[in-house]
């Protein structure tokens, strides 16, 4: 499965919710279903918008694991 | 101006429905009595006899099987019409509230299908022991009803799967 590891990198940049909603113009309802794994899908477009303002590459925000049964 | 007009006829129906809820809440326990009357008044005109006689698929008089499965009958068609009057009230006001889409609505349209089901194999199973025209009418009636919302609560489900993977595409 794929792990959004938000937090991880909000961490890094000491970056709190509201101040990356306010960048990235993404409500904090929705960046909060993201950065808690609830999300089914991200557009191109919020991904865009989380990486230019942590200034990071999609790969520091995702990550896959294998499914463990 | 969509919205409205939904929200509205929705309401409207809602209205319609608890009117129709209170009618039969006040008739169904009342239905031996008034099938008692009618037998005693109505039955015993001589023209109406012969036309109930071929009405009811019925040889010669009614006999007291006959007339209590009848009873038994008009009560269940009571007690289910209540029962998807106030299932069809849920669905309106997940509607008003505009979101129809939800698994509550699936349910409560699978809930339909399966009353109306069972009433079927109940109609049927009477219909096998004293044949009579109303109850096989009301047979195909309650049939059509549970396969529309059969199919409507699958529809549903299908809607609010897709509703569910939209609310969660961030």
């Amino acid at each position: 499965m794929i792990i959004v590891n938000l937090d991880v990198m909000m961490a890094k940049r000491k970056m709190s919710l509201n101040e990356l909603s306010e960048k990235t113009g993404i409500s904090a309802t929705n960046l909060s279903i993201l950065k808690t794994n609830k999300a089914k899908a991200v557009r191109f477009t919020t991904l865009d918008a989380v990486c230019s303002a942590l200034k990071c590459q999609p790969g520091d925000v995702l990550e896959y694991e294998e499914d463990l049964k | 101006m969509e919205k409205l007009s939904v929200s509205a006829l929705s309401k409207l129906l809602r209205y319609a429905l608890y009117f129709v809820f209170c009618l039969g809440l006040f008739v169904t326990p009342f239905i031996h009595y008034l099938l008692h009357t009618f037998r005693n008044t109505v039955m015993n005109t001589e023209g109406f006899e012969e036309f109930l006689k071929f009405s009811m698929l019925t040889r010669g008089n009614i006999t007291s099987g006959e007339y209590y499965s009848m009873v038994a009958e008009v009560y269940l068609l009571g007690i289910t019409m209540l029962f998807i009057v106030s299932r069809l009230i849920k669905i309106c006001r997940s509607t008003e509230r505009e979101t129809p889409f939800e698994k509550s609505t699936y349910r409560a349209l699978k809930h339909i299908a399966v009353a109306s089901f069972i009433s079927v194999v109940f109609y049927i199973v009477k219909f096998l022991f004293f044949p009579a025209a109303p109850g096989l009418m009301l047979a195909f009636t309650f049939i059509m009803t549970g396969l529309i919302s059969s199919v409507f609560s699958q529809l549903i489900k299908k809607a609010a799967e897709i509703k569910e993977e939209n609310d969660y595409t961030v």
